[in-house]
């Protein structure tokens, strides 16, 4: 008698540990990703202008986006309207800039150009294609009307994003 | 034919070879190592037209083993404004040799500037393991080319390619062979020192007819005398005179060691007993 309830006891104890909770796991990995090619740098050339433009003696930022997948993602790119470190300005300072596509991996990337969407100080681009593309972001300052800037040092931040769509 | 050598496998890029024009020799491109084989295009242009217009932009390389090309890539820019175009082409890895001619045109209106081409390249710097000593194949190599041009007992011209190598590779064979004689040599005097132990080690039994041996004892001596240990002995002075007897018997009886007599019947029991032992 005792051996039968014992084995019962066994028995109800295996049943119960049969319900449990199997996890499924996986990752997700970004099929598009974004790359700062070359950093931007500021020219002056006059006492109130900064500017990335070569001729400004300034130098464009190069920033490529990778996409494995196509016509999933787009690209939206904000050049700047302040600077996130400078010396204390006591006057407003007029931005201006752009995103153009500079290079890029298949030919048929190039119609990106033409059918970027702006408003703003942003910028954005529809990645149909996979590939690589290069987008290049200038960027201007002017201070005051034609005010001296502060000596100092002057960073200003490009936002670049590969949103999905 | 395929390198087994374990040597490291060299990777590298040519020049622009689109820097002076838009056709090229690869024999002047490609390094002229054997075994050599291209992996991989890259290119980089920029195309100017007007996005209304059709052109398309192609880049080539005749295949000099077969018919048509090795490689080709065609970029159609029909109605796209113009660009700069980076790309890079994996390819199977072919033999630099298989590739011939290169080229890069455009057909359409368009036109096309700052064009870089440059290939990419792997090859074993051992695939010819006579290239260089330090390859792992080299002996081998060596020992083959030497033996099919009959040169291994003969010395080669002066001016044989592999001459150096040939006098290296015998002062090599000489040092083995003299290290493997040497070798033998000390094993077999350690041989004999072993067995010479052994002998010794067995012949105890018989030191006491050695010892007893006139013609031994003579050579003893002889030893003994040569090294001066008998001089102190020899060059001792004893003084003259005579030695008179300073003991006496007393009753003129002499009684038996009794002591001494129990001792030597314990003696000869005891050898009794032992030698039972053997006598069974």
């Amino acid at each position: 008698m005792i051996k039968k309830l014992a084995t019962t006891i066994l028995l109800m104890s295996a049943t119960s540990a049969l319900a449990v909770d199997s996890p499924i796991q996986g990752q997700v990995q970004s099929k598009c990703s974004v790359w700062t090619e070359t950093g931007g740098v500021y020219g002056h050339p006059l006492p109130y202008k900064l500017s990335t433009l070569p001729a400004d003696g300034g130098v464009k930022a190069s920033i490529r986006i990778d996409v494995a997948q196509a016509d999933y993602y787009k690209a939206k790119f904000t050049h700047p309207n302040s600077f996130s470190s400078s010396p204390t300005l006591n006057d407003a300072v007029a931005w201006t800039g752009s995103t153009i596509v500079g290079q890029v991996s298949v030919a048929a990337m190039s119609a990106y150009e033409a059918a970027k969407v702006t408003y703003n100080n942003v910028t954005e681009f529809n990645l149909t294609l996979a590939g690589s593309t290069w987008f290049t972001v200038s960027s201007t300052a002017q201070y005051g009307s034609t005010k001296s800037l502060p000596a100092g040092n002057y960073t200003a931040i490009i936002k670049a994003e590969c949103i999905a769509k | 034919m395929p390198s087994y050598s374990y040597s490291d496998i060299t990777y590298g890029r040519t020049d622009n070879v689109a820097k002076n024009a838009f056709r090229w020799n690869m024999v002047n491109v490609l390094p002229p190592e054997a075994g050599l084989k291209v992996q991989g295009v890259y290119h980089k242009y920029t195309i100017n037209k007007d996005a209304s217009s059709d052109a398309t932009v192609s880049i080539t390389n005749k295949n000099l083993k077969g018919a048509g090309n090795i490689y080709e890539r065609h970029d159609s820019w029909n109605q796209l404004p113009g660009n700069t175009k980076i790309g890079f082409d994996l390819v199977r890895p072919s033999l630099g040799t298989s590739w011939g001619e290169g080229n890069i045109g455009v057909t359409g209106d368009a036109t096309l500037s700052d064009v870089t081409v440059a290939y990419n390249y792997k090859f074993d710097p051992c695939f010819v393991p006579l290239a260089d000593p330090s390859c792992p194949n080299f002996k081998d190599a060596l020992y083959k080319y030497l033996l099919d041009n009959g040169l291994l007992d003969n010395e080669p011209d002066v001016n044989d390619p592999y001459y150096d190598s040939w006098i290296q590779y015998e002062l090599d064979r000489k040092a083995e062979e003299q290290e493997e004689e040497k070798d033998s040599k000390e094993k077999l005097a350690e041989e004999q020192q072993e067995e010479l132990k052994m002998e010794r080690a067995l012949s105890v039994a018989g030191a006491a007819e050695q010892i007893a041996n006139p013609a031994q004892q003579l050579r003893m001596m002889q030893q003994m005398a040569s090294a001066g240990t008998l001089d102190n002995y020899y060059g001792t002075t004893i003084e003259g005179g005579m030695y008179e007897d300073t003991i006496t018997l007393q009753d003129g009886i002499i009684e038996d060691n009794t002591k001494a007599l129990r001792n030597l019947a314990q003696d000869t029991l005891h050898r009794t007993l032992v030698r039972s032992q053997y006598d069974k």
